[in-house]
Formats: C-alpha cells, structure tokens, sequence
C-alpha cells in the first residue's frame, strides 16, 4: 500500500490528492474533506485556527495509516493531509484518501480514519466567533 | 531531574507559553507533575480531560519520567 501524510499551512488541492491515489489496480476511490463550516450550534463562525504537535501528529496518522493496513490488507493507496494556520469558512481542513479493487473498503477504511484522527491525532482548533472565541472541547 | 513540558492549544494559552524547563526533586511520574502544574495554573483542572505524551507516545499518569524527558500537554484533540 502507498501511503502519504502530511501537514501544512497552504490550501489543500483536492485534484492533486485524487490523482495521488488513483491506482491501475482500484476499483474505487473514497475521498472525505474536513470543511470549515460558518456556525456551531446556530452561533456564527468566522474562522478557524488549527494548530498541531508535528511530529507526534504524523507519528500518530502513520499508525492509524498500520492498522489500515491490517484490517484491509486489499488497501492500495491511502492519503492523509491536514491543514494548519488560519483557515477561513469553505476551506478544507483535512483531506483522507483511500484507494482499494472494491468500494466497500473504501468506506470502511475512509470512516475508520476520520473517527480514529479525531480521538487520537494531536491537533487543536480553536474557533472564532463574532462574540468571542474558544477552543473546541477544551472545557465541559 | 529536569523535563521539558511542551503546551500545546487550550493548555498553551493558560500556562502563556508553549515550552519550559520543569525541575523535580528525585523520581517523579507524571501524574506527580501534574499536581505540580494544577497548583500552579488552576484552571488546567477544569479542562475536560488532559492527556500527556513523553517523547511523542501517549504515556499515563504513572509513567515515570527521566532525565530529558519532553512531556507534552494533551487537551482533548479537535482535529479535522
């Protein structure tokens, strides 16, 4: 399996990642995009600032991309990409790109990895509103 | 015994800054560092949850820490 997984501050190029994970021998491609949404609970977003500790960030996808690997051993290419810095209403801040000859692992697999990056990849959001800003999840 | 505490997001901006020297008196876990850091930033107490890492790998409470260790602050993670 090829996988790529990065971090950076530029917009991601969602063409550039699908040409990435296209394959000769996928049947399939499944592409989930994290994107900045204007509102949390109906309070209006403005932007969001995403910030990450590196290297156990990459460490961290670079296992969830093993396990991968394991449970869908048909698996032929799986991107990774996250953004950080500033990121304004619209634009993507995670990218996950999975190539397999069948759709369903590449469902599977897609879903696996956006729940398990949520739960266990080091990065923090922190959302602007028009009325102040917080930190998602910080405190109860 | 000295670590280096890196903070990161929520617990970053209560402690104002993102790295410093922490210095213990012999063998200390983390949770023990822990205490140290609520006592002196209360308001770390009342996040969520506060996870830590030792050099890159989620360790807990009782992982006993060396020498040059990097400890790092975990708030919960808000990824994607």
């Amino acid at each position: 399996m090829k996988t790529q997984i990065e971090l950076y501050h530029r917009p991601i190029d969602v063409g550039a990642c699908y040409s990435w994970t296209l394959d000769a021998a996928s049947g399939g491609i499944n592409i989930f995009s994290g994107i900045v949404r204007d509102n949390t609970k109906g309070r209006k977003t403005l932007r969001l600032e995403y910030e990450a500790y590196e290297p156990m960030a990459l460490a961290e996808m670079g296992k969830i991309a093993r396990t991968c690997a394991e449970k869908w051993p048909d698996m032929n290419a799986l991107l990774i990409h996250h953004r950080l810095g500033s990121l304004q209403i619209g634009e993507a801040a995670v990218l996950i790109a999975v190539a397999a000859p069948h759709r369903l692992t590449t469902f599977d697999a897609c879903r696996f990895i956006i729940d398990t990056l949520k739960q266990t990849v080091p990065i923090w959001k922190k959302e602007f509103f028009e009325d102040g800003e917080s930190w998602v999840s910080a405190f109860p | 015994m000295k670590v280096q505490i890196l903070a990161f997001g929520v617990t970053r901006e209560l402690i104002g800054k993102n790295s410093f020297d922490f210095t213990v008196e012999g063998a200390s876990t983390i949770g023990d560092i822990k205490q140290n850091l609520i006592k002196q930033y209360p308001a770390l107490g009342k996040l969520t949850a506060l996870a830590f890492a030792v050099n890159s790998e989620y360790e807990q409470e009782g992982f006993f820490l060396k020498d040059g260790d990097e400890l790092a602050l975990i708030p919960p993670v808000s990824g994607g």
